[in-house]
C-alpha cells in the first residue's frame, strides 16, 4: 500500500562543526559487562539448540519438500497466490528491491545497514545510532528529500523533514523486502519524495508461523536477542508476535577516545493477517519501543566558564543519554471486487517521544487513506486516493533550540490520480499521474509526473520520466530558532576601545520559507543479456530550485543581565543546484551455487557551496560509489557471502575516500538451526564516513564483528 | 517516565504473548502452511518427472542429464533452480534457461514462466511433435495443449493434465499421476 500524502515539515540544526569545543577528553575503558552474558545467551541456545536438533517443528528449508511423495504436496496450503506480472509503474523507474535474502546474507542488524545494499544509495553511518541516508545527493544526517515509509506509515519526522534512523527498527527476519527508488516517487507517494522513496515492507503473519528464536554477541553488537511466535486463527487468519532487544557498543572519536554513542533498545509488537467473511483482506499491527542512544554534545552558553575572551570558554562537551520511546499502530483492509476493481483503506496512529539534552519532543500522528485501483477498458488502469494526515507535537527547547509555538497542530490533505496506458499492449505503456497537496504551510503544491515505458520482448525494457517534484517546508524551518554558535567577547583594543560582549548567532526559521522544487528528467534501461546475467542501468537530471539558503540580518544588543548580540541569520530559499548522474547495477549468476552483484554510481552537483552551513550543499556527497558482492553456496548448507564497497570522499566535510568489506559465514546445521559470523567495515580498525549535525562530537565507525545462531521451532 | 510507558506496553505484549498457545492448540489443522507456492511448485515437478516416461531414445540420448528448459523469468525460477543436481530416473537433473523457445531440441521438460503468456500459442507450437513435458503456471495452459498445468483451490497448489497432448508429445504419465490430476482436454482442434 502506498502512503500518500506527507507531512514534510523539517527541522534544520546547525552546529558547531565539533572544531571548537573539543573539551575535555574522556579517556574511560569501554565497558564490556554485558558482553559476558550475551555470550552466555549464546552458549545456552546452542546447549539447548544441540539437544532439540531432534525436535520436530515447521521445516523452512526447501529439502524436506524435494523429499515429499505428491499425495503429502497436496495437503500443503500456500500462501501467496501467484502475483501479476510486473506492474509498469514498477518498471518505469529506478527501482530496487532487497530481498530477505540479501538481508540475511549481509549480516546487517538494522535497517539503515541493511540500505547499504541498494545501489545509489549514500548510506553513512555518523557513529553508532546516528546515519545520514540519502539518494542523488544532499546527504546529511537531517537530509529531507527522502522519504521512508515502513508497511505504508511514513517515518519521517514533521520536525525536520528527515528521519530519526535510531527508533525504525523491526526484527529483521520479519522484513520481507525493502522497496528503494531513486528519483522522485511524488505521484504516489508525495512531498518529500524527492530524491528517492523507501518501503520497508514486513512479512505477512501468514508466513511466519511458528517460532524463530535469535541472539548473537560480538565486539560492537554487544548483544542482541529477538524472539517471534506466529500461529493461525483458525482457516482465515494468522497472528505474529516479536520482542527484540539490543545493545550496541560506542565506537571511537577521531581523537581516540570513547564517543559515548552507545546504543540499547528494546522493542515488542504485532502482526495479523486475515480474510474476513466478506473477502477483504485484512491487516493489523503495531509495535512499542523504548530505548536510549548515547551521544557527547557540544553545548553552548552566553555565560563563559573561563576566560570570557576565548571561545572555548562558551562550550562545553558533555555526554548525555537521548531517552526514545514510541509505538504505532496501523489497520488496512483491501476489498477486490470482481467488476469495481480493488478498494484500500488504510488507519494508522503513531507515537514518537524523544528527549536529549537539546530538546524534547513528543509527537502524535494520525493517518487515514483511502486508494482505487481499476482497470478502464482492457488498456487503462486508473488508481486514484485521497489522504488526510494529522499531527501534534510538545514541544520543550532550551537555549540551543526552540520553536515557537512550542506546540502545534498540522494538517495535509492529498489526493493523487494515476492513468495507465497500454498503447500498444505489452510493448509500449505511458504513466501520467499527479498528486495534489494541501499542507498549512504552503497551501497548495501540485506534483505531476510522465512516465514512459518501452519492451521491445521480455528481455530488454527502455523507459524514460520527466517528474516535478516539492520538499515542503518543516517545522523548525518555519517556527525554529537554533543558536548555531557563541561568539567570544571581544577585550578592549585599538580598534574597539570598549570592547563587545559575546555574539550570539541564531538560525531563524521563517514564515515565508517556501517549499524546495526540483524537475527531474530520467531514463533508464534493463537488459537480460543472457540466461544468466542482466543489467539495469538508470540516469538523471535533476534540477533544483528555491533550496535552503541563509540570509543575514541586522545585528541587535540584548541589553539583559548578562548582555549579548544577537546576530540572527535567517533561512531562506536562495539556492538553486543541478545534479546529474546514473547507477549501474550488474547481476551475474554463473552457476546455481554462485551469485555475483556489482553496482556503480556517479554524481555530479553543480550548486554554490553553503557559507554557513555546518552541511554546505556541495561536498558532502560521494561522486563515485561502487559496491561488488558475492554469494557463495557451499556444501552441507555453508553460505559464504561477500561485499566489498567503495566511498568517495565527501571533500567539504574532511570525510576521506573509503573501501571496506563485510563477510557474513552462515551453516544451516539443521532445516531450523542456523549459525552465523559476521564481519563488518574489515579493512580499518575504524574510518569516519559522515558528521553529526546535532552539536554532536564526531565519530568513526568501527570494524565490528559478531556471532549469531537463529533457532526456528 | 517515557521508558517505563514503553515497558508496560511490552509486558502487556508479552502477556498477550502468554495466550498464544492458547490460541494455538484452538487451530488444530493437519496441513501446514508452508511460505511460498514456488518451492511447492519445484517439488511437484520433481515428482513429474518421476512419473513420467520419455521414448527410451531420448533419455539415453543426453548423456545421463535430464535437462529441464526454463522459459522466460519469473518468481518460480529460482525454485526450479534448487533441482539442479537432484537425480531421477537414473539421470541428473540440469536446470537451463533459455531466451525463446527455438533451443528445446534437447530438452525434456519446459516450464513457462508467466511473462511468456502473450507467446504461449507460439511455444506450445514449437513443441507440438517433441518429445517435451511442458509444464507452466499460466492460467488455461493444459487447455491450450501444455502437457502440465498448476492452479491453485483452497490455497492448496495442484494441478491439471491434458493427457492428449502428452501422449502427442509421446510421453507416457504414470496412471498414478493422472488419478491425482484434473484431466483436462484442448479446447478447440
Amino acid at each position: 500500500m502506498k502512503a500518500f500524502g506527507q507531512l514534510t515539515i523539517e527541522m534544520e540544526f546547525l552546529f558547531c562543526l565539533g572544531a571548537g569545543g573539543q573539551g575535555e577528553v574522556k579517556m574511560g575503558p569501554v565497558f564490556r559487562r554485558w558482553n559476558a552474558l550475551y555470550i552466555l545467551v549464546l552458549l545456552f541456545w546452542i546447549a539447548v539448540s544441540g539437544s532439540a536438533i531432534a525436535a520436530t517443528g515447521e521445516a523452512l528449508a526447501d529439502p524436506s519438500l524435494m523429499e515429499m511423495s505428491i499425495e503429502q504436496l497436496m495437503e500443503l496450503e500456500v500462501t501467496s497466490v501467484g502475483k501479476k506480472a510486473q506492474k509498469v509503474s514498477e518498471v518505469a523507474g529506478a527501482v530496487y528491491v532487497i530481498t530477505r535474502e540479501d538481508i540475511r546474507r549481509s549480516g546487517a542488524t538494522c535497517i539503515p545497514e541493511a540500505l547499504r545494499l541498494a545501489p545509489g544509495l549514500h548510506v553513512a553511518r555518523i557513529d553508532s545510532n546516528k546515519w545520514a541516508i540519502s539518494s542523488r545527493g544532499f546527504n546529511g544526517e537531517f537530509a529531507t528529500k527522502l522519504l521512508v515509509l515502513i508497511d505504508g506509515r511514513s517515518v519521517y519526522t514533521p520536525l525536520f523533514s528527515g528521519v530519526f534512523w535510531d527508533v525504525q527498527d523491526t526484527l529483521m527476519e520479519d522484513v520481507e523486502r525493502i522497496e528503494v527508488i531513486r528519483g522522485p516517487g511524488a505521484t504516489l507517494w508525495g512531498a518529500n519524495a524527492v530524491n528517492g522513496v523507501i518501503n520497508i515492507i514486513t512479512r505477512s503473519a501468514k508466513n511466519t508461523l511458528g517460532g524463530l528464536a535469535v541472539a548473537g554477541a560480538g565486539n560492537e553488537e554487544r548483544g542482541f536477542a529477538g524472539l517471534r511466535y506466529g500461529t493461525k486463527l483458525g482457516d482465515d487468519y494468522a497472528v505474529r508476535f516479536f520482542a527484540k532487544g539490543f545493545e550496541r557498543d560506542s565506537t571511537f572519536s577521531p581523537y581516540g577516545d570513547d564517543a559515548e554513542d552507545d546504543w540499547d533498545m528494546a522493542r515488542g509488537g504485532f502482526r495479523l493477517d486475515g480474510r474476513t467473511a466478506n473477502d477483504v483482506a485484512l491487516t493489523v499491527q503495531g509495535d512499542v519501543y523504548a530505548g536510549t542512544a548515547g551521544a557527547r554534545y557540544n553545548t553552548l552558553s552566553l555565560i563563559p566558564h573561563g576566560d570570557p575572551f576565548s571561545p572555548e570558554s562558551y562550550t562545553a562537551v558533555e555526554a548525555d543519554e537521548t531517552r526514545i520511546a514510541g509505538g504505532n499502530l496501523l489497520g488496512r483492509w483491501t476489498y477486490a471486487t470482481d467488476t469495481a476493481g480493488e478498494w484500500t483503506l488504510q488507519a494508522y496512529y503513531d507515537r514518537t517521544e524523544r528527549e536529549d539534552l537539546l530538546f524534547a519532543e513528543d509527537r502524535d500522528t494520525y493517518d487515514l487513506d483511502l486508494q482505487h485501483r481499476i482497470d478502464i477498458g482492457s488498456r487503462q488502469e486508473i488508481v486514484w486516493g485521497l489522504g488526510y494526515r494529522l499531527t501534534e507535537d510538545e514541544f520543550t527547547g532550551n537555549f540551543i533550540a526552540q520553536l515557537d509555538p512550542d506546540s502545534q497542530s498540522d494538517s495535509l490533505w492529498s489526493g493523487f490520480l494515476q492513468d495507465e496506458i497500454r498503447l500498444i499492449p505489452d510493448r509500449l505503456s505511458l504513466v501520467l499521474g499527479s498528486k495534489v497537496e494541501h499542507n498549512d504551510y504552503t497551501d497548495w503544491e501540485v506534483q505531476p509526473s510522465v512516465r514512459i515505458v518501452w519492451t521491445p520482448d521480455s528481455r530488454f525494457t527502455l523507459w524514460g520520466a520527466v517528474s516535478r517534484a516539492v520538499r515542503t517546508p518543516s517545522r523548525a524551518e518555519q517556527t525554529g530558532s537554533v543558536t548555531y554558535a557563541v561568539l567570544a567577547a571581544q577585550a578592549p583594543s585599538a580598534l574597539n576601545p570598549f570592547g563587545s560582549p559575546p555574539i550570539r548567532v541564531v538560525f531563524e526559521g521563517a514564515d515565508g520559507f517556501d517549499s524546495e522544487e526540483m524537475l527531474a528528467y530520467e531514463a533508464g534501461s534493463r537488459f537480460r543479456v543472457a540466461e544468466d546475467l542482466s543489467v539495469d542501468v538508470a540516469f538523471f537530471y535533476n534540477d533544483y530550485d528555491k533550496l535552503r539558503s541563509s540570509s543575514f540580518g541586522e545585528y541587535e544588543l540584548v541589553a539583559s543581565a548578562t548582555p549579548y548580540i544577537y546576530y540572527p541569520v535567517t533561512i531562506v530559499n536562495d539556492y538553486s543546484a543541478k545534479t546529474y548522474g546514473g547507477e549501474l547495477t550488474v547481476d551475474w549468476h554463473p552457476l546455481a551455487w554462485w551469485k555475483c552483484q556489482f553496482w556503480y554510481a556517479y554524481l555530479g552537483i553543480d550548486g554554490e557551496k553553503g557559507a554557513m552551513d555546518a552541511v554546505p550543499l556541495t561536498g558532502v556527497d560521494p561522486k563515485h560509489q561502487a559496491s561488488l558482492r558475492s554469494m557463495v553456496d557451499l556444501p552441507y548448507g555453508w553460505e559464504f557471502d561477500v561485499n566489498l564497497r567503495y566511498v568517495d570522499d565527501l571533500p567539504s566535510l574532511d570525510i576521506s575516500e573509503y573501501l571496506e568489506l563485510d563477510v557474513h559465514i552462515g551453516w544451516r546445521a539443521t532445516p531450523n538451526l542456523e549459525f552465523s559470523v559476521v564481519g563488518q567495515n574489515l579493512l580499518d580498525s575504524r574510518h569516519p564516513e559522515f558528521i553529526p549535525e546535532r552539536y554532536v562530537v564526531p565519530s568513526q565507525v568501527d570494524r565490528s564483528l559478531y556471532a549469531k545462531v537463529a533457532w526456528s521451532f | 517516565m517515557t521508558l517505563s510507558k514503553g515497558l508496560i506496553l511490552i509486558v502487556l505484549l508479552l502477556c498477550c504473548w502468554g495466550g498464544a498457545p492458547v490460541l494455538c492448540c484452538r487451530a488444530a489443522e493437519d496441513s501446514k502452511a508452508v511460505a511460498s507456492e514456488y518451492p511447492v511448485k519445484a517439488a511437484y515437478v520433481y515428482n513429474f518427472i518421476k512419473f513420467t516416461e520419455w521414448p527410451a531414445s531420448v533419455l539415453d540420448a543426453s548423456d545421463g542429464r535430464l535437462i529441464i528448459a526454463v522459459l522466460g523469468n519469473d518468481e518460480q525460477v529460482a525454485a526450479l533452480e534448487e533441482l539442479n543436481g537432484k537425480t531421477a530416473q537414473g539421470k541428473v537433473i540440469q536446470v537451463k534457461r533459455i531466451n525463446s523457445e527455438d533451443h528445446l531440441s534437447t530438452s525434456h521438460v519446459l516450464f513457462v514462466c508467466g511473462d511468456e503468456e502473450n507467446r504461449l500459442a507460439k511455444i506450445l507450437n514449437q513443441c507440438q511433435h517433441k518429445p517435451i513435458l511442458t509444464i507452466s503456471s499460466l492460467p488455461g495452459f493444459a487447455e491450450a495443449g501444455g502437457g502440465i498445468g498448476f492452479y491453485i483451490a483452497d490455497n492448496k497448489v495442484r494441478f491439471m493434465i491434458n493427457p492428449d497432448s502428452t501422449k502427442r508429445a509421446g510421453l507416457t504419465i504414470s496412471s498414478r499421476l493422472l488419478s491425482l490430476a484434473r484431466i483436462v482436454t484442448s479446447a478447440g482442434p
